[in-house]
């Protein structure tokens, strides 16, 4: 009985969470911008707002992609967050959360193509583009991180470590699709990403999408981290939660310091950056 | 090395100059003392002598005339504030005020009507002429301590003038 | 270098007419002159064409005319070519081919008076597609009130060409928000080709002022005709005004006109570069930049009563004085805006992708650039060094020394670092024009403006070089004639976009500053066709 309500608890807080967490991240950017900037709370608000509003559909826009995306997501998370409060993190957690995020970053990308407009087509190759550098590197990255840290100790085992959890905290920050990675949403004329055809509670269900997807990709190198911590105390989850918070503070503030990338030139920076970082964490487990 | 950080400098800068955005309308607005905002004609100063309409590039202000009166209607959604009116009065019933917040519900709230009774036409042939037109020009009873020491053909020829720059406009 | 007797020696030659007043030479050839004498100035003596004029003159001599405005901006002359033209059909030689500045202008005389241009391709430009045929509103007969019978109901067609994509930018807010169309044709994420089509908002201010204003009131409608460089028209107009009639302003005024000239291309030039680090996604750099813009419209509130369209010009003068109060306090304030812009234009240039973004995007080559008259930060960034401020010097340039960036890259970097630089420049120009502030009054004692006079006057806006023509009447503008400089740099974009990749196609549509008018009627046009029209307060 306990262990329901502290998974429904916990659950709750995962899915609430980025909501407020959006709004932090909207207060560090208004800060950097030197402006007062909205209330932390103003994300939930214009959530709410967007269920009131009127959804119009165009033309064959599959309103139920959204349900069904969001669901899986929603679910993902739910599970996850309740398996991270009450078991051990070993390589089938791993593989878990891999295949969660990956459907979900897929499910975002796809939307944006099924949409019959031109800009969020656009929106929607791009984003597939820069996943292709992306997720490749952090399904290797955590790979490489786990094995060095398995079967590597001592020093070489903390170069391969470091160097492989580099990458995936690059690869989470790209997914968590911000600047100069927002692409999909590029240039506020041309491309709207996948958003462009949307109102109302499709809006919405895109908009909180797009949030867990981010707060999904924040958890991976941060569930790193737990893992080389060792199982902890009963203040774990909470600490956990925390450090979702802080890592999305921060990724906040990075992001307001860049440029947007070119597509073009995105991807090929990215490939090159990851090659380094796998190539070092290769050496440390090699030699 | 250096050169990669510098964008984080903006941190910096950031933190030196604080926030610069106001919580308006809850604080108070941000206009300077020189600023220009909506007018305010003074009926009991105003003669009626149509300079101001004149002068209004963006026509906020209009000379309504019947038989026997003359308004002078002043909308404030057409005003630019330029103060031109302000300029050219000749006895400075308008006066210039900071005042910008002037949306409201109640369209009639955007009107200000200054009225006019008409001058029996003796007078002056001008169709312009008000009462107090014909009274700032010859009268000397109702004349304000400053006119009282010109003489009257100055006083003509001020009132002359305002109605030159209504008619050249310049 | 030609000077006056050069120009002159072109009509002379041809038994054309001719007039030398002050800066401005006036040649009267036959039409069938045009042709020629414009390629010899155009592109042997290198004169800037800046914009022709039709005017229908047949209310004073029963013709109509065409003039075409050449500036010689290294001897600092004004040419005006003009040639009357027949009252029932009046036909021109087009010019286009041989000055490809000219397309628009002539397209624009078509339209506006039904002068028909020969060896060219005639189409609608300025007024809309559902606009009655043969109907030219700036004819004196048209009435600046009537309505013309139209249906908006119709619709235009876009998306032209099948064989590529097309991604349309517009009808609204590109670059800055402001209603323009612009059809890119791209095959993956490369732009191929472009169609621009744009005067959607054609406000009719030309008429307006020849139809129902005064000289002075003019001042303040020339003022509303761009919402960023408004004071650069009404300088510019007061100017051309003042030219025709011989007005001898003060000096004084003159100052104050090239101060507050250089407040506003501050604000300008820092909106403009905020602008550009918003389209770049580095909102940060944008929110700086305009913290810093901020502080220049307080500096032009405390200067004029107003933060932008400041209403201080007047034909003979301005209305606004700065007191030694005033002087010391936007010394002071310059100072800390100089150093607070410096440190932020360095962190936002090296922030990642915004320099890479920048740098070799856009590219205008010098050729093009002088082939198509293009104007301000966009000429000087492509190679071309040319500023009116210092060659044809106007208010009260004369009395400050200042330097020209002039950059030879043509990309979009070099038309950000044009405004970096001319931001000190101006900073400078003012501080400098403060100190030397002359006493005495500042409008003239006499404005008197006799009519069948010309004057034309060039204005270096923040965009560029504005030129205004006025040919004086009876109480109001016979002819008034603007050219804002977007009008010259838009057709430059078809040679920045081409081969560029789409995500920088905003950037590159940004960095010409594009300006272009907002004030429109508002019309709603149903589902089903049906327009409805909003009449605000029908009943005034
Ligand atoms: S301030 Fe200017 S626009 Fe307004 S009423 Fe006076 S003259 Fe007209
Ligand atoms: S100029 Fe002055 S006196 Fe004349 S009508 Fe206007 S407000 Fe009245």
């Amino acid at each position: 009985m306990e262990e329901v309500l502290a998974a429904t608890i916990a659950t709750s807080a995962t899915l609430v969470l980025p909501l407020f967490m959006d709004g932090v991240e909207r207060k560090v950017k208004a800060w950097v911008h030197s402006r007062i900037g909205p209330p932390v709370t103003q994300t939930l608000l214009d959530a709410l707002k967007l269920l009131k509003k009127e959804t119009r559909v165009f033309g064959p826009i599959p309103y139920y992609f959204y349900l069904s995306s969001t669901a899986a997501v929603l679910t993902a998370l739910g599970v996850f967050s309740a398996y991270m409060y009450f078991a051990t993190l070993n390589t089938a957690y791993f593989v878990y959360t891999l295949v969660f995020y990956l459907t979900s970053q897929a499910a975002l990308a796809l939307s944006y193509l099924i949409i019959p407009n031109p800009y969020s087509v656009i929106g929607g190759f791009r984003e597939v583009f820069v996943s292709l550098a992306n997720e490749p590197f952090m399904v290797l990255g955590v790979v490489l991180y786990s094995v060095s840290f398995s079967s590597r100790p001592g020093l070489w085992g903390y170069v391969a470590a470091g160097f492989s959890f580099s990458a995936v905290l690059v690869a989470s920050y790209v997914s968590s699709r911000r600047t100069p990675f927002d692409l999909s949403e590029a240039e506020p004329e041309i491309a709207s990403g996948g958003f462009i055809e949307l109102s109302g509670k499709a809006l919405f269900l895109a908009l909180y999408n797009l949030l867990l997807s981010r707060s999904l990709s924040q958890l991976i190198p941060l569930s790193l981290v737990a893992m080389a911590a060792g199982p902890g105390g009963p203040l774990a989850p909470l600490a956990y939660l925390a450090s979702l918070a802080g890592v999305w503070a921060l990724y906040g503030l990075a992001s307001t310091l860049m440029g947007r990338a070119r597509v073009d030139t995105a991807f090929k920076s990215l490939v090159k950056l990851y090659l380094v970082l796998i190539a070092g964490a290769f050496v440390g487990l090699v030699v | 090395m250096v050169r990669v950080l510098k964008p984080v400098e903006l941190i910096v800068v950031a933190s030196e100059k604080g926030r610069v955005t106001v919580k308006y309308p809850y604080q108070e607005p941000l206009v300077t003392s020189d600023f220009r905002g909506a007018i305010r004609i003074d009926a009991s100063k105003c003669i009626g002598c149509g300079a101001c309409v004149k002068a209004c590039p963006p026509n906020a202000l209009e000379l309504l005339e019947s038989p026997d009166r003359l308004v002078i209607r002043y909308f404030v959604g057409r005003c630019i504030f330029c103060w031109r009116c302000v300029d050219v009065c000749p006895v400075k019933a308008v006066v210039g005020t900071r005042e910008f917040e002037l949306a409201t519900d109640r369209v009639e709230d955007l009107f200000n009507y200054t009225v006019h009774r008409r001058a029996e036409c003796r007078e002056c042939g001008s169709g312009f002429a008000t009462r107090r037109m014909v009274e700032y020009v010859t009268e000397k009873s109702a004349v304000s301590e400053y006119y009282a020491n010109e003489c009257p053909e100055c006083r003509k020829a001020k009132v002359l003038k305002a109605a030159a720059r209504r008619r050249g406009g310049v | 270098m030609p000077g006056v007797e050069e120009y002159v020696r072109l009509a002379q030659e041809r038994g054309g007419k001719w007039v030398a007043h002050g800066d401005t030479v006036h040649l009267v050839v036959d039409p069938s002159d045009l042709r020629p004498i414009a390629d010899k100035i155009f592109n042997e003596y290198g004169a800037s064409f800046r914009t022709c004029v039709g005017t229908d003159e047949r209310p004073l001599n029963n013709h109509f005319s065409i003039t075409h405005l050449f500036t010689d901006d290294r001897s600092g002359l004004y040419i005006a070519l003009k040639s009357y033209l027949d009252p029932e059909n009046p036909v021109a030689p087009s010019i286009a081919d041989v000055v490809p500045a000219a397309d628009w202008c002539e397209l624009e005389a078509w339209d506006m008076l039904g002068i028909r241009f020969e060896g060219r391709r005639l189409e609608r430009l300025v007024l809309p597609y559902w606009w009655p045929e043969g109907v030219h509103p700036l004819r004196k007969e048209f009435d600046y009130k009537s309505r013309p019978d139209v249906s908006l109901a119709r619709s235009e067609r876009v998306a032209l060409r099948k064989e590529v994509g097309t991604v349309p930018l517009g009808p609204y807010h590109p670059a800055l928000h402001e209603p323009e169309y612009f059809e890119l044709y791209v095959k993956g994420e490369r732009v191929v080709d472009v169609r621009y089509r744009g005067f959607h908002v054609h406000r009719g201010i030309e008429k307006l002022a020849e139809s129902r204003m005064n000289y002075q009131q003019v001042n303040f409608l020339a003022e509303r005709i761009c919402g960023i460089c408004g004071f650069e028209h009404s300088t510019c107009y007061a100017l051309a005004v003042e030219k025709a009639a011989g007005v001898d302003v003060p000096e004084r005024a003159q100052f104050i006109r090239s101060i507050v000239l250089e407040v506003e291309r501050l604000h300008s030039h820092l909106l403009l570069l905020g602008v550009a680090f918003h389209l770049l996604g580095y909102d940060a750099g944008f929110m700086h930049m305009w913290r810093v813009r901020e502080r220049t419209m307080v500096l032009a509130e405390m200067l004029t009563g107003s933060r932008k369209t400041y209403g201080i010009n007047l034909v003979g003068g301005v209305r606004r004085d700065i007191n030694e109060e005033k002087k010391s306090k936007v010394l002071s304030e310059l100072g800390g805006l100089v150093k607070d812009f410096k440190r932020v234009v360095e962190i936002a240039v090296s922030a990642p992708n915004v320099k890479r973004r920048l740098t070799g995007t856009g590219i205008l080559p010098k050729e093009d650039a002088r082939r198509l008259g293009v104007e301000g930060p966009v000429a000087r960034a492509s190679g071309i060094d040319k500023d009116a401020r210092r060659d044809l010097p106007y208010a009260a340039y004369k009395y400050a020394s200042f330097r020209v960036p002039v950059y030879t890259e043509g990309d979009n970097m070099a038309r950000v670092l044009v405004r970096v630089e001319e931001v000190f420049e101006s900073v400078s120009i003012i501080e400098q024009l403060l100190d030397k502030l002359p006493k005495g009054p500042i409008m003239a004692e006499k404005v008197e403006i006799p009519p069948g006079r010309v004057g034309v006057q060039v204005v270096e806006a923040p965009r560029g070089g504005d030129i205004h023509y006025v040919l004086t009447g009876d109480g109001r503008p016979y002819r008034w004639r603007v050219r804002a400089p977007t009008y010259a740099n838009i057709p430059a974009l078809k040679v920045m976009l081409r081969d560029q990749r789409l995500a920088d196609a905003p950037i590159t549509i940004a960095s010409i500053d594009p300006c272009f008018s907002c004030t429109d009627r508002v019309v709603v046009v149903r589902d089903d066709g049906v327009v409805e029209r909003l009449e605000v307060g029908a009943s005034w």
